[in-house]
């Protein structure tokens, strides 16, 4: 590339004023520009929604489950055994193996009866009066601070779930579960317990926090009456990204049924993968209509300057050299709209909170004043653009992507270039002496 | 004196609706290298489409052109009409058709550039050449902020800047009042003078055919040489 092509590019895009950009490159850029900003703002809380929902699945259950049957309906005696040599065998893929046992249940409070899941884990007994949390475990609301459970017959249950019963921290709730083996000659005898709500915890996902009670493990095995057994091995990995290749590694050492989460939260990960497709279809979008975009832009520079090409190509600038000239400023007006929208993009979406909060607050204060100025009673209803009780989360989920910022700015940049290569092109074959004429190219 | 452009039997038709119009008819040219050649002729003669022709802005159907002994077809046929057009010619309008969006002296330096000289020496020798037309005090400025007499010697200084060996100006005084092409005139001869340029000049204005040593006549597409 000669100098000479990147001075006259640069001349046509900013013109011969003292302005940054002509009027023809600042509309350009500006659609650029505009395009790339929305793309990385959207696509950022859409991928932060997307890992929270993906985090609190897979903070809160295991990534592979190995029980004995499919149904879980064979206890593991021998799950210290199983637990100790597996872990020796897959140490480099594995973070912890835990017994646990998870199983329907029934909850009664006075009058209520709820459907319920309960989750057991082991958890470590200190001084035989309290149990520590280990380290994967859901944040607690309620008492805040709160960091073991007592022993004796104390659950946790999810803060949803305290809110749709009306349960408060103290009060005694009953939960009914089916007791010893399943047998066909005697089915299912129920074993009845009341156990203290100790605190609420809350995982982010609303299935959890509305339908899970906690226990620790020795309560649940004397609740089930089971002995030492747990219902399956809870498996933790190292590299959620790797959960097929693992099982596999599974599937040899545990003769039995190994389940990874993405096979048991099937609907929820192709949601996800939908999305995922969705957002591609965005940014194909986004990147057609930038191309168009360009193409037009180039077409109104070569347009503008049809002279200066028969002029050009009259002091010996050769086909080629035009084209260079041509693809150079839509690939300048491409590269600078992409490289400074996605820049404004990251600044946007990093102070977005504070954005929304002073949106609010700026809504809420001239609401307050207009109706206490013009409406009888003055009250105003304070306005949350987006209702944390209705969204489910606590903050705004944002999530940059620094492979995908760096993908969308070569994509934009390098079809800036190739969407300008067609306007360029057609300028590079123009006849000088028919634009010297004052003739159609 | 050596041989510097040299035309033979160069026919040019183009075709107007159903009709074939040949404009040049077998045109043979000789011109010797520091010759000063007017061709004068009515409009619509051909005087243009020779000059076009010379220039490679536009191909003939038959016939060749010879310039410092390679013919135009060569750097037809290498792809290198662009090379034959900065290397060999300077070209002169009738309209001086600078480039608006660059100032005076980059738009004497853009023959310079385009060969790929460096910037800093392309400066120089545009700075050279606008004070060999006048136009030192005018280097900045921009060509909607220059008069129509001084635009065309802009014109005349981005034609020699690269010191071609030949000069094609059409009509160059045919915008000009009389004041500016009796400047011009004076202009174009001496600086032919000077450099020894040869050049080739069509023109239906007397006092600009006048001022070359040689004369032609186009008339229904062939070259007379008139006393």
């Amino acid at each position: 590339m000669r100098k000479i092509q990147f001075f006259i590019a640069w001349r046509y895009l900013k013109g011969k004023g003292s302005a940054l950009l002509s009027m023809n490159a600042r509309l350009s850029f500006i659609g650029v520009f505009t395009g790339a900003t929305l793309l990385v703002i959207v696509l950022s809380i859409f991928n932060g929604f997307q890992r929270q929902l993906k985090m609190s699945i897979f903070e809160f259950d295991p990534h592979i489950r190995l029980s004995k049957d499919s149904m879980d309906a064979v206890a593991i005696k021998d799950w210290k055994i199983w637990k100790k040599k597996l872990y020796d065998e897959l140490s480099s893929e594995v973070e912890t193996i835990e017994g646990i046992i998870q199983s329907p249940a029934i909850l009664r409070r006075k009058s209520t009866i709820e459907h319920v899941f309960l989750r057991a884990i082991e958890l470590p007994l200190q001084n035989n009066s309290y149990y520590t949390f280990p380290e994967h475990f859901p944040k607690i609301v309620e008492p805040q601070g709160m960091n073991a459970l007592p022993k004796g017959n104390s659950c946790l249950i999810g803060a949803e779930m305290a809110v749709n019963l009306g349960l408060r921290v103290g009060d005694t709730i009953e939960l009914v579960v089916p007791r010893g083996q399943f047998s066909l000659q005697l089915g299912v005898t129920p074993s009845l317990r009341p156990f203290t709500v100790a605190g609420f915890f809350k995982t982010g996902h609303y299935q959890y926090d509305s339908r899970v009670v906690l226990l620790a493990l020795d309560q649940a095995q004397n609740l089930f009456a089971i002995g030492d057994s747990v219902q399956q091995l809870a498996v933790r990995v190292k590299d959620t990204n790797r959960l097929r290749e693992v099982r596999q590694k599974f599937l040899v050492h545990w003769p039995y049924s190994v389940r990874t989460l993405e096979e048991e939260q099937r609907n929820f990960f192709a949601a996800l993968r939908l999305e995922k497709t969705i957002m591609t279809t965005i940014v194909f979008l986004f990147i057609i209509s930038a191309m168009v975009g360009i193409i037009v832009a180039t077409y109104n520079v070569v347009r503008s300057h049809r002279r200066d090409i028969g002029i050009l190509k009259a002091l010996g600038m050769s086909d080629t050299g035009i084209l260079l000239i041509f693809t150079m400023t839509g690939f300048i007006m491409g590269s600078l709209g992409a490289v400074t929208g996605i820049l404004t993009g990251i600044f946007v979406s990093l102070k977005l909170e504070s954005i929304i909060g002073f949106l609010e607050s700026s809504i809420n204060t001239i609401g307050a004043w207009y109706a206490q100025t013009f409406q009888e009673g003055g009250i105003w209803f304070k306005v949350q653009l987006i209702p944390r009780d209705v969204y489910y989360f606590d903050h705004l989920p944002i999530h940059i992507d620094p492979a995908f910022l760096h993908t969308v700015a070569a994509v934009a940049i390098l079809l800036s270039g190739m969407a300008s290569l067609i306007p360029a092109w057609k300028a590079s074959q123009m006849e000088p002496v028919k634009i010297i004429r004052g003739g159609g190219d | 004196m050596s041989v510097c452009l040299q035309t033979k039997d160069l026919v040019k038709r183009y075709r107007d609706g159903e009709l074939d119009v040949e404009v040049l008819r077998g045109v043979n040219l000789t011109v010797e290298t520091g010759e000063f050649v007017s061709i004068r002729g009515v409009s619509g003669a051909g005087k243009s489409t020779l000059l076009n022709l010379l220039g490679a802005l536009d191909t003939p159907d038959s016939g060749d052109i010879i310039v410092d002994g390679m013919s135009i077809r060569e750097y037809q046929r290498r792809g290198e009409l662009h090379i034959y057009r900065n290397a060999k010619t300077g070209l002169i309008f009738q309209n001086h058709y600078l480039m608006p969006d660059f100032s005076v002296i980059e738009n004497v330096m853009m023959p310079l550039l385009i060969r790929g000289e460096n910037g800093k020496k392309a400066r120089i020798a545009a700075q050279e050449m606008l004070e060999r037309v006048g136009l030192a005090h005018r280097t900045t400025h921009f060509p909607e902020q220059i008069s129509g007499g001084e635009s065309q010697r802009v014109a005349v200084a981005r034609a020699m800047v690269h010191k071609p060996p030949l000069i094609l100006a059409d009509e160059p005084t045919g915008n000009l009042d009389s004041k500016n092409r009796g400047r011009f005139i004076d202009l174009l001869a001496r600086l032919q003078g000077d450099y020894q340029l040869t050049v080739i000049v069509v023109t239906h204005e007397d006092d600009l055919a006048n001022a070359a040593r040689t004369q032609y006549l186009m008339a229904e597409g062939s070259l007379v040489q008139t006393p």
